[in-house]
C-alpha cells in the first residue's frame, strides 16, 4: 500500500499528475491517497521530488 | 445566484490571464485559487524571454529580479561555453509579485478573485452550464459557469473531471528541486545550464541569477531515470560540486510535464490552460509564456462566443486547440521529439560538443549549432531541427 510521509511531502502535486487511476487528491493542503483506486503502479513514487511516497510497512 | 460567464480554477499566470482577458471583454468571471496567497508557494525557476514577456507586459522592476544578457552551457566535464544570444534578452522574475500583478489586473478588470478556495468536483455540461463545487475550510457551495477554465497546474484534476486524459507518463515528468542560494560568486546577468547524467539524468541543472550574489539553483530529472534517488539528492551532489559554501535562503520542489502537450485540451464548456494542459516547452521546461498565450486565447474565445452568439459556446471552443497549436503546440511536439533524441546522448559526447563549440567564435555558438552537433548522425532529427528553425 502506498503511503505518504507528511513530514516530507511538500504538496507539489507532481504525483497527482502521473496517477493514472486518479487515486491521489490534494485536500486542505494535504495529500490524500484513495487505496481503493490505487493500483500500486508506483508512478507516484518514482516522480516524487522529495521521496515522500513509498510502500507502507 | 453564483452564476458566472466564466469560472477559472487556478490563479497562476494562465488562469489570471484568462480571467483578465474575459473580464476586460465584459464577461462575469470568478477565479478561485487553492492556496491562500496568489503566487505562493513559488514552484518555478522564474526565467522568461523578453520577446515572449513583452507581448503581454512592459517589464517592471517590481517583479523583475534580474536581466539576462548572456548564458552559458556547461558540459559534464565542467567546460563552460558562453553562447551567442543574438541581441535577445531574458529576465528572471519574482513570480510571487508577477503572479499577483496579473491577478490584480484581472480584478481591476472586474473579475472576482477568491484565494484559499479549492474546487472539489465539477458537473457534466448541462443546459449550457457546468457547476463547480467549491470549498473553503468546511464551507461548501456551488458556482455555475457557462465556461470553465482549468488552469489548475501540474496537479490538475479539473480536466479529468470532464473526461480528458491529462495523466502524464513518469518518463515525461521532469521532477525538480531548486534552492535559492545566496553568497555565491556569479555573473548576475548570465544564466547557466548544466547538462550531465551525473547530476541531472534526462534533464539539466540551472543557475538563474536573481541579483549580485543570489541565484535559483535547481535541476530536473526524468521521472523514469531517477535511479533510486530523488532530485533533492541530486541537487545536494550538484551543490557540493559547484556551490559548496553557499547559504540556502529558499527551497522548492515540483514537477513539469514535458510531454509536448496533452492530447485534448477542451471539452463542452471547458478549456484547459498552462501546466494543466502540458503546455511547457518540453526541452526547457519553460511554461510561463505559453500559459499566458493560452490564457489570453481562452479568454478571447469565451468572450467572443458568449457575447456575440448568445451563449452558444460549444462550437467556438474547437478554435482553442487550433489557436494554441499555431502559437506553440506544433512547435512543442517537434521539441518533444528532439528532446527524446538528445537526452539519450552520453556525457562524453556532450563534452566533445562543448570542446568543438569553444573553438568557434561566439557568434557561431547558437543552440541550433549545438543541437545539430548532437543529432548529426540522425537524419530524421536533423530534418526536424531544420523545421524548428524555419
Amino acid at each position: 500500500m502506498i503511503e505518504v510521509d507528511r513530514r516530507l511531502c511538500d504538496v507539489c502535486g507532481t504525483c497527482v499528475a502521473v496517477c493514472s487511476s486518479d487515486a491521489i487528491t490534494i485536500r486542505g493542503n494535504k495529500l490524500v491517497i484513495d487505496h481503493e483506486l490505487c493500483v500500486n503502479c508506483l508512478a507516484c513514487v518514482s516522480v516524487c521530488p522529495v521521496g515522500a511516497l513509498g510502500e507502507g510497512k | 445566484m453564483n452564476e458566472y460567464d466564466m469560472v477559472v480554477i487556478g490563479g497562476g499566470p494562465a488562469g489570471s490571464m484568462a480571467a483578465c482577458t474575459a473580464a476586460e471583454n465584459g464577461l462575469s468571471v470568478l477565479l478561485v485559487e487553492r492556496d491562500p496567497i496568489i503566487g505562493h508557494p513559488v514552484r518555478c525557476a522564474e526565467g522568461v524571454d523578453e520577446k515572449g514577456l513583452c507581448e503581454f507586459f512592459t517589464p517592471d522592476p517590481s517583479w523583475i529580479a534580474s536581466e539576462m544578457t548572456g548564458y552559458n552551457l556547461v558540459a559534464p566535464d565542467g567546460t563552460v561555453v558562453a553562447m551567442n544570444v543574438d541581441g535577445q534578452k531574458g529576465y528572471i522574475l519574482e513570480r510571487i509579485i508577477f503572479d499577483r500583478m496579473i491577478a490584480e489586473r484581472a480584478a481591476g478588470s472586474g473579475a472576482m478573485i477568491k484565494t484559499g478556495v479549492e474546487a472539489v468536483s465539477m458537473s457534466e455540461y448541462r443546459n449550457g452550464l457546468r457547476t463547480v463545487q467549491l470549498r473553503n475550510c468546511s464551507k461548501e457551495w456551488s458556482a455555475h459557469a457557462r465556461v470553465v477554465i482549468a488552469a489548475d497546474g501540474v496537479e490538475s484534476r479539473v480536466a479529468r473531471w470532464a473526461g480528458l486524459n491529462t495523466t502524464t507518463n513518469p518518463h515525461d515528468m521532469e521532477t525538480c528541486a531548486q534552492v535559492t542560494l545566496s553568497g555565491i560568486d556569479i555573473d548576475p546577468n548570465s544564466f547557466s545550464l548544466y547538462f550531465t547524467k551525473l547530476y541531472a539524468p534526462g534533464g539539466y541543472a540551472w543557475v538563474f541569477p536573481k541579483g549580485e550574489c543570489t541565484a535559483n539553483v535547481g535541476l530536473g530529472i526524468s521521472g523514469d531515470k531517477t535511479n533510486g534517488k530523488n532530485p533533492c539528492n541530486y541537487l545536494d551532489d550538484f551543490r557540493a560540486r559547484y556551490f559548496p559554501d553557499a547559504s540556502v535562503v529558499a527551497r522548492t520542489v515540483g514537477g513539469v510535464q514535458c510531454s509536448g502537450g496533452a492530447e485534448k485540451i477542451f471539452a463542452d464548456g471547458l478549456m484547459v490552460c498552462g501546466d494543466a494542459a502540458h503546455m511547457a516547452n518540453p526541452i526547457t521546461g519553460g511554461g510561463i509564456i505559453n500559459g499566458l498565450i493560452a490564457g489570453k486565447i481562452a479568454g478571447e474565445i469565451a468572450a467572443d462566443a458568449l457575447k456575440t452568439q448568445h451563449g452558444a459556446i460549444e462550437g467556438n471552443l474547437k478554435q482553442f486547440p487550433k489557436r494554441c497549436n499555431d502559437r506553440f503546440g506544433k512547435m512543442n511536439r517537434r521539441f518533444y521529439r528532439i528532446k527524446e533524441g538528445i537526452f539519450n546522448i552520453p556525457d562524453y559526447r556532450f563534452n566533445e560538443i562543448a570542446h568543438e563549440m569553444i573553438k568557434l567564435p561566439i557568434e557561431k555558438r547558437t543552440p541550433v549549432r549545438v543541437l545539430r552537433s548532437a543529432v548529426f548522425n540522425n537524419p530524421e532529427l536533423l530534418l526536424l531541427l531544420a523545421k524548428v528553425v524555419l
